[in-house]
């Protein structure tokens, strides 16, 4: 679903910044984000992403700027701002000592939430997603995907209106991410917003319908796919963009004398 | 390759000073300082041995030794924390075969604060039992083979656990029953050691205390640690068949210890580690109202809300994460010391029942990094919304059940052995009031000091990272001693009202009430404190500060 340009953005960036010592992590990024928009955040590693979304959910203080979500300023009311909110992270730190079913509930009521919500929402979530069947083991006995899907499970259990994930896709085999591409879909389709780094370009162009490219920190490019890939593929344009040559292989001429 | 590791592992100790911080520098730097003043005793005692008797060095020497081996073998898995900078499980994918691996990382795990203090200890005992004579080359013998003995057998017992644990059921097995087992030997140790010294109270033990010393003179003796003791004493009273024979016997005991170390190596190297399964299970429909299944059935009194989440998930993840039952078994037992002191074992004073609040103080006091275990995974409270006080409440009131349980043990156990019921709700009102001091204290340092306990799971043994152990102590110490301070007086005003029903009920109830009063205050403040800094205390719970 495409972005609804005239309602307030369901994200909002002005002057956003952090340094780590010497080495300036986010250099005042500044963009809107549609409400109801599918929107993909790429960029090299160390671009920066994961920065950025961490200063817009809350988790890390930005030197200075704004990170505004559904109209909240989420460093001026948190508290408000988060309640809007599902986050999943790149590093997939869980409680893993509890079940699948006892995470889920430990975030519902974290949140406030009505027990008997969290318990139906729960089970609805964990059938969707394939872990049913895994509710009650727990979760450090998990696989990768599975680790993901729960940590989705978790992010939607409050029916946020805006979504962020962290690389969602990363160590996912094909049909865990088709599950996840899914039910993101079907959770843009009611209006929410979906925000996802990613660095695996052809997910990007097939799922996102806007997106911003990130590079040492910097925007360099933001807009529907159509208007930044300008006809070419996206990782091409992203390749372009962020200034890499098309062929920096030719130092290994070493690599030909391999035994194998 | 040796020399390429052990370089290594210097590089690594530099990078782990370098990116300790300033309180992680400190606690080097105190670990340290105290590691070489543990050698610098052991080897001065030892260096004395030049004027004992035959029969004194012929005790002393091999138990000294037994000890050193003990302290290599059983640190790493009493304490949880050994160096785990070179562990076989981070060079497996490098094609390197055990021939040139474990040469390097026996002389690796040689440098480090346990070298150098083994090393002072036994340049003690070289200076203590050389003869003067060319036999001096047997003393050093014996002293170098010790170390080598003493390495090799913490890099095998290592090893081999890491080995053995390959699943995560067994992970979690040797995680808690590591520390057990070295909290159970001190434990028997306390006793015996106690009640040994005091012949007159425990007349009809006596006898038996002195069958338990000459087997330990024994097994001191036929440890792999034994040999080089023993050459050590021959060569000093120049009895040298029996020197060099000893010595052989100890060079059998090394080829020993490095085979069985050369397949538990194999081993490592060549399986993977795999995750277990837990009991499995459908979501089931819950009827309306009922419980979420976070909560455990035998506390109903739980609150179905953020800070009853909070203290359910606590008290299953204590249960079931091996590194945290551990630790709570841990800081229980200190406060268990008292409880079997001489004093108490002979006493049948209804005022002993009053020393029932010394574990419930200890497991409130024990708890200054109550997000420790969190670490990164703090995460999920902050982007719920911060509500620290929900949160260090809950954490605080799954503390209280353990501690709940734990005095009502201690509680009915000493009235039981001492008939003094009577003491039973003063014990349980001056626990209660030192439990809120120490607890209140506690979550100030939580959230002022916070630092992520690790959870490598390439490495069973790790410590957070290196001084960690030492920067922790400083607070942990503060609220233990400044708690003793604050409770000091309940404590003697709770003996000096013992067996004056009135005037007893109403200390009791002052005890309670400063109890809570400082637990709520101190609760607060911590939590205002947080609050607004929860992206700072997320930063100090994060991985970069883990090892």
């Amino acid at each position: 679903m495409a972005g609804n340009d005239d309602a307030p953005p369901a994200v909002s960036w002005r002057g956003l910044a952090k340094s780590f010592g010497t080495k300036v992590a986010v250099a005042d990024v500044d963009l809107d984000i549609p409400a109801g928009s599918f929107f993909g955040l790429v960029g090299p590693n160390g671009a920066g992403k994961t920065t950025t979304l961490k200063m817009t959910t809350g988790l890390l203080r930005p030197d200075r700027g704004t990170a505004v979500v559904d109209s909240t300023d989420v460093w001026r009311d948190p508290v408000t701002a988060k309640a809007h909110m599902g986050v999943l992270p790149e590093e997939l730190r869980l409680f893993e000592r509890l079940t699948g079913e006892e995470l889920l509930t430990y975030n519902g009521l974290l949140r406030g939430m009505d027990p008997t919500v969290v318990a139906d929402r729960s089970r609805d979530l964990l059938g969707v997603l394939g872990l049913a069947d895994a509710a009650r083991t727990m979760v450090v006995d998990y696989s990768q995907g599975m680790r993901k899907k729960i940590a989705l499970a978790c992010a939607l259990l409050h029916a946020p209106r805006v979504l962020f994930l962290d690389e969602p896709f990363e160590s996912v085999d094909p049909v865990s991410a088709r599950t996840i591409r899914q039910v993101l879909e079907r959770y843009t389709e009611s209006g929410a917003t979906v925000i996802f780094s990613s660095h695996v370009m052809d997910t990007v162009q097939r799922v996102c319908d806007r997106v911003a490219v990130m590079h040492a920190g910097r925007l360099v490019a933001a807009g529907t796919v159509d208007e930044v890939r300008g006809g070419r593929s996206l990782e091409d344009a992203f390749v372009a963009l962020v200034g890499a040559s098309a062929d920096q292989s030719a130092g290994l001429a070493w690599l030909d004398t391999s035994s194998d | 390759m040796a020399r390429h590791l052990v370089r290594l592992k210097l590089v690594l100790l530099r990078a782990a000073a370098r990116s300790a911080g300033l309180s992680g520098g400190i606690g080097m730097g105190l670990a340290i300082l105290v590691a070489l003043a543990i050698g610098a005793m052991g080897g001065t005692g030892l260096a004395l041995l030049r004027v004992a008797s035959d029969r004194r060095v012929a005790d002393i020497v091999p138990a000294a030794f037994a000890g050193v081996l003990a302290v290599w073998v059983l640190g790493p898995v009493v304490s949880v924390g050994s160096e785990g900078t070179l562990e076989v499980d981070r060079l497996a994918l490098l094609p390197l075969g055990r021939r040139q691996l474990m040469p390097g990382l026996l002389l690796a795990a040689m440098v480090g604060a346990g070298g150098v203090t083994t090393v002072l200890v036994l340049l003690g005992a070289v200076a203590g039992l050389a003869p003067a004579s060319p036999g001096v080359v047997v003393t050093l013998a014996a002293a170098g083979l010790e170390l080598c003995v003493c390495v090799a057998a913490s890099r095998w017992v290592s090893t081999a656990i890491s080995a053995a644990a390959r699943k995560r059921r067994w992970r979690d097995i040797a995680l808690f029953v590591g520390p057990l087992l070295g909290l159970t030997i001190n434990l028997v140790w306390q006793i015996y050691a106690r009640t040994t010294m005091r012949p007159d109270a425990f007349g009809h033990l006596h006898s038996r205390h002195t069958a338990i010393g000459s087997i330990l003179r024994v097994l001191v003796r036929i440890v792999p640690s034994g040999p080089p003791a023993e050459a050590m004493v021959a060569a000093r009273s120049g009895r040298w068949a029996l020197a060099l024979a000893e010595l052989a016997a100890g060079v059998l005991f090394l080829v020993a210890l490095l085979l069985l170390w050369w397949r538990a190596v194999e081993k490592v190297l060549t399986t993977s580690p795999e995750s277990g399964r837990s009991r499995a299970g459908q979501v089931t429909a819950g009827a309306a109202g009922a419980r979420p299944s976070l909560f455990p059935r035998f506390l109903p009194f739980l609150p179905v809300s953020r800070m009853g989440a909070v203290a359910a998930k606590e008290l299953r993840v204590m249960w079931r994460d091996p590194r945290q039952r551990a630790t709570l078994f841990a800081s229980t037992f200190p406060g268990l010391l008292p409880l079997i002191s001489t004093g108490v074992i002979a006493s049948r004073s209804p005022k002993v029942v009053l020393l029932a609040a010394a574990p419930a103080y200890m497991i409130a006091a024990s708890g200054t990094n109550q997000f420790g275990f969190d670490g990164a995974r703090h995460w999920t409270n902050v982007a719920a919304g911060e509500d620290m006080a929900a949160d260090l409440a809950g954490k605080n009131l799954a503390r209280a059940v353990v501690a709940a349980i734990v005095i009502g043990v201690a509680v009915s156990v000493l009235a039981w052995r001492t008939a003094g019921w009577e003491m039973a709700v003063p014990a349980a009102a001056l626990a209660a009031g030192a439990f809120g001091v120490a607890l209140g204290l506690a979550d100030l340092v939580s959230v002022i000091a916070a630092y992520p306990m690790s959870d490598s799971p390439g490495n069973l043994f790790s410590a957070g990272s290196s001084g960690q152990g030492f920067a922790a102590a400083g607070p942990a110490l503060g609220v233990l001693f400044g708690g003793a301070v604050l409770c000091g007086p309940m404590a003697l005003a709770s003996l000096a009202v013992a067996g004056h029903p009135l005037s007893g009920a109403v200390v009791a109830a002052a005890e309670v009430m400063v109890g809570i009063a400082a637990w709520r205050n101190l609760w607060q403040i911590a939590a205002r404190r947080a609050n607004p800094r929860q992206p700072e205390m997320l930063v100090a719970l994060g991985p970069k500060h883990a090892a």
